[in-house]
């Protein structure tokens, strides 16, 4: 019959494209030298003899060395996965044959279909010859009937026959299924243990909320009595000056009476009085009038009440206190999601991971409690409104300020949280001995507060700003965006026993010996441009850290994270399926100069009201500009030192009115256009003082209009209005913690945060907007996560970051905290290839253009 | 279990679904790494007629490692030790990721067809192989009737 014999045929094709090792579809298929293909993972990688970079091909027993990259280096067959995809609707069907035997009984009918040479009831034959003459079996004349089964002409007997042969398969596939039933109760059993352990886990967190919470409970009585005490010794001090007051003008009146009484005993007595005496009397008597005058008139005063008054208003304290603490929840990426490692971070290999250190000073003096650096905010109820679900909680900056309110509530540092203050008229009486040295650096701070609002500084400086808890919580979001003290978190999948701590949720026991506290405070102080506010202890270890950051490059990594605004962080599968990029879907262009022709692309960028591709066509001193399908539509600019004129322009941007802003490169200026191409604006000249430029080449606009440069020579980034006006700018060479070396590009989060390609530190650095710098990913390298030379560089909208690390030829995905997600590309110039690459822009619809210099080209995937 | 691989309930279900010709292969009910295997003996061979139960085992590292096959029923083969053991060398190091459990099998009736006395696991069967191969062949054949009829499947 003509189908089975077209299923027949297809599953031959579906047999083909099954991997030999696996027995299933392939999965990026990957081609050996010897022609053979099988899986990259797990197959191929199962293969690889490490020893000796060698695999052996399981089909012909071939040896092939293995690049350094590892299998994945090995081309892909690009057949088997066109073939995969045209059959991927009609395979599902045979697929599920094997499918694990929870499925349904429904294949029986594959099952049994084409197969069995030896038996002669099921030789598929013309369609033609069943309707003529007889049993379709045995052609025998006799009492035909139609199969219910296989919907054949059969007579009685083979019918008998083949229904027993059904019933037979019946009783084997019943077996079959039974057979999986006990798998299933494994199944139901491994939920239950997943109840329990989250129970326990809950348990413990609840514990750890309580133990926290009781500490600060003490502390804060402790602070109570330290203040009544401090009353107390006043009141008594006060009290004694008051006595001794009293005491001698007792004394002062005691003489006086004295005085009167004898003198006029003196006096009354009839006695004649020598002349001397009575002068002398006199004398007494006008010293001793003219002190009871004085007190009579007021030259001598009772000592001025000394009044006390408590000040105990602090609304950073109670902001600290209502934002003290959160929960982060995540889950571990289900198993099944994908068979590629990179886009699993809790599947990394050893080799490859890196271990983010979050340091909560905190965590230390709960005990190093294995899994409880976590910190629980008593309004769940409101992060959950907040946030719009109940699962997505952070790690905030709280695991800091409460350090910071406990350095306040302590009795040695000044006390501002509630502070005593002694309000008296005389002039000449000390200070109190905690008030006023901080007044200068309170004010020192306040000035500050802008610059810094979004950093943890803004927590421990300045109470006076944040006058509603609500402005504090702001401030909170703003600063859980930033740098933060570090935990460490663990990525190995087989971490010891799950029930130590939640994936993702910082472990710190294990970082006692560390000097934690350096790396993370370098990320969270940033710059560190001036230690004065900070307690001695963190000054000195961050005098430390200075030293090994440049050595230490594995610790360079950022730490928690608010996830409210960055999906990135915790999605198991971007909107943009990264993971499937490699092949461009789309190519245009060639060396030349007319339309359609490039000569050095470099940076690119996307109109977000057009979807226009804006191409900086470097050595033909022009922009091209391409609607989304890469059909050309206009280019504008020429050679030239004037208005609309460029030389070598490299970065270009489109901010959110449709202007263009185009770095002009070897004119050291940046000029707007505005959305027809029309000269707007220029500003810049070489040199190195503020507003100046020297071969500025990344540009990038923010939400707010502000132009950030990335200005490569003076190894800085430049902030302007969108008038040209400078703001500020941040930067240094170098290869410290907020130094560049050539930065070449430069984008902006949907978050505000900036994103810089630190090209020869090989390294993205990432600053808050107002250039404060929160952390950097990227060393020097080839392995996943390691970069060299990175380029372009754009971020989506759900926060993941697309590096083009032009050092190795290929694009890397990374999300918004520097964890790698995927990556693709190599070196050449066919599909999917590069030779150069510079610029990054990210279409309406996901795609990512590519500026691929040196092929003269524009690729989009 | 530790989760059975797929590779291993794919090849399961085929081997039930599609059986080799004259070769069972069941899992056992308790450990579905261990398969119960009666090979017949192949036509023109001095096994022919003969039921030869074997036992595999699929290691951990399935498939990447090869599996462990013996022989439960006594056979008088150049290549088979009295205790069941095979000399193949796709068990051995010739073993490759890409064979399956059913092309072992039918590797080993390959092996019962065209025994290879030249390398052998016991010698002194070999050595009778090789002096006078019409005298082993003929107590090969009484071997399979003794031992590997049908009715009377003896192990070892």
């Amino acid at each position: 019959m003509a189908s089975s014999e077209m299923s027949l045929a297809s599953e031959h094709v579906q047999r083909l494209l099954q991997c030999a090792v696996c027995l299933e579809r392939f999965k990026q298929p990957k081609l050996l030298p010897c022609q053979h293909t099988f899986c990259l993972t797990p197959c191929l990688e199962g293969l690889v003899d490490r020893r000796t970079r060698s695999i052996r091909c399981p089909e012909c027993r071939a040896d092939h060395f293995v690049p350094r990259n590892g299998p994945a280096s090995f081309p892909n067959n690009l057949t088997i996965i066109g073939f995969l995809e045209l059959s991927s609707a009609a395979g599902r069907a045979i697929e599920s044959m094997g499918r694990s035997e929870m499925n349904d009984v429904r294949p029986l009918r594959e099952f049994l279909q084409p197969q069995r040479a030896a038996s002669p009831q099921f030789v598929p034959q013309d369609a033609a010859g069943a309707e003529g003459g007889g049993c379709y079996v045995c052609h025998n004349e006799g009492r035909i009937i139609r199969c219910c089964h296989c919907d054949q002409l059969v007579c009685e007997e083979c019918r008998h026959g083949h229904m027993e042969q059904v019933r037979a398969d019946v009783t084997r596939m019943i077996s079959q299924v039974r057979r999986g039933l006990p798998q299933m109760t494994e199944f139901i059993i491994a939920i239950g243990r997943k109840g329990t352990q989250l129970q326990n886990n809950c348990e413990r967190v609840k514990g750890d909320i309580s133990d926290a919470l009781e500490k600060h409970i003490r502390e804060l009585k402790a602070r109570e009595r330290a203040l009544r005490e401090e009353v107390d010794t006043f009141l008594a001090g006060e009290l004694r000056n008051l006595r001794t007051h009293q005491e001698n003008a007792e004394v002062e009146i005691a003489s006086l009476a004295s005085f009167c009484d004898s003198a006029e005993s003196v006096l009354s007595m009839s006695r004649p009085i020598p002349d001397g005496d009575l002068v002398e009397m006199k004398g007494q008597c006008q010293e001793h009038l003219e002190t009871v005058y004085c007190y009579e008139d007021g030259t001598i005063r009772p000592p001025a009440l000394k009044h006390i008054q408590a000040t105990l208003e602090s609304p950073f304290l109670s902001s600290t206190i209502s934002n003290f603490g959160d929960l982060i929840i995540t889950s571990r990426l289900p198993q099944a999601q994908s068979q590629d490692l990179s886009d699993d971070p809790l599947r990394r290999t050893t080799v490859m991971s890196r271990e983010w250190t979050l340091v909560s000073p905190q965590a230390e003096q709960l005990g190093g409690r294995q899994g409880t650096s976590l910190q629980v905010s008593p309004q769940m109820e409101q992060l959950g409104s907040r946030q719009g679900t109940s699962l997505q909680a952070e790690l905030r900056a709280s695991s800091i300020s409460p350090n910071a309110a406990r350095r306040q509530l302590s009795p040695a540092s000044a006390g501002r949280a509630s502070q005593v203050r002694f309000d008296d008229a005389e002039p000449a009486v000390d200070n109190s001995r905690t008030g006023v040295p901080l007044q200068s650096s309170n004010l020192h701070r306040r000035s500050r507060q802008e610059r810094r609002s979004d950093t943890v500084l803004a927590r421990i400086s300045g109470s006076r700003s944040l006058d509603t808890s609500q402005q504090a919580r702001d401030r909170t979001r703003h600063l859980s965006l930033g740098a933060l003290p570090a935990a460490t978190e663990y990525f190995e999948e087989e971490s010891p026993e799950p029930e130590a701590h939640f994936p993702g949720i910082p472990v710190t026991s294990r970082q006692e010996n560390r000097s934690d506290t350096n790396t993370g405070l370098s990320a969270t102080y940033p710059g560190a441009r001036s230690n004065d506010f900070l307690p001695p202890s963190l000054r000195f270890s961050l005098a430390t850290s200075e030293s090994d950051e440049t050595s230490n490059d594995s610790t360079n990594g950022l730490l928690s994270f608010s996830n409210s605004n960055n999906p990135s962080i915790y999605v198991n599968t971007p909107r943009n399926k990264y993971n499937q990029k490699g092949t461009a879907v789309l190519r245009f262009g060639q060396r030349g100069s007319g339309a359609v022709e490039f000569t050095w692309p470099r940076g690119v960028a996307v109109s977000p009201l057009e979807d226009k591709i804006y191409v900086a066509d470097s050595s033909n001193h022009r922009v091209q500009v391409f609607d989304n399908t890469g059909r050309f539509h206009k280019s504008f600019g020429t050679y030239g030192q004037g208005d609309g004129e460029f030389d070598c322009l490299a970065g270009i941007a489109i901010n959110g009115l449709g202007q263009v802003i185009i770095a002009d490169r070897y004119n050291h200026r940046v000029q707007i256009f505005d959305r027809n191409g029309n000269f707007q604006n220029a500003f810049g000249s070489e040199g190195s003082a503020e507003g100046q430029l020297n071969y500025p080449w990344g540009v990038a606009c923010d939400n707010m209009g502000f132009i950030y440069v990335c200005d490569k020579e003076n190894h800085r980034v430049q902030v302007f209005q969108s008038n040209g006006t400078f703001v500020r700018m941040f930067g240094q060479f170098g290869n410290r913690t907020g130094q560049f070396e050539n930065p070449h590009y430069i984008a902006v989060s949907p978050d505000n945060k900036v994103y810089v390609s630190d090209s020869s530190n090989h390294r993205i650095q990432v600053f808050s907007m107002y250039g404060d710098f929160l952390f950097s990913f990227g060393t020097c390298g080839v392995l996943r996560g390691q970069m060299k030379f990175p380029r372009g560089i754009a971020v989506d909208n759900q926060g993941f970051v697309v590096v083009a690390d032009s050092g190795n030829n290929r694009i890397q995905i990374f999300r918004a905290d520097g964890r790698f997600y995927s990556m693709f590309g190599s070196w050449g110039s066919e599909n999917g290839h590069f030779k150069g690459l510079e610029g990054l822009a990210l279409l309406a619809n996901g795609n990512v253009v590519v500026s691929d210099r040196e092929n003269h080209r524009i690729q989009i995937f | 279990m530790a989760g059975l691989p797929r590779r291993i309930i794919k090849e399961t279900q085929r081997l039930l679904a599609e059986p080799v010709v004259g070769i069972l292969a069941v899992p056992d009910e308790a450990n579905a790494r261990y398969f119960h295997v009666v090979v017949g003996g192949p036509s023109q061979s001095p096994y022919e007629g003969g039921q030869f139960r074997l036992e595999l085992f699929l290691p951990e590292e399935y498939p990447m490692s090869a599996p462990k096959v013996r022989f439960m029923t006594k056979i008088y083969h150049p290549n088979i030790d009295k205790l069941g053991r095979i000399c193949l060398d796709i068990l051995k190091d010739k073993w490759s990721p890409a064979l399956q459990i059913r092309t072992v099998l039918l590797s080993i009736q390959a092996l019962l067809s065209a025994p290879n006395p030249d390398d052998p696991l016991d010698n002194n069967v070999a050595e009778h192989w090789k002096s006078n191969e019409k005298s082993a062949i003929e107590q090969a054949r009484q071997w399979t009737q003794l031992y590997a009829k049908s009715n009377t499947v003896n192990s070892h």
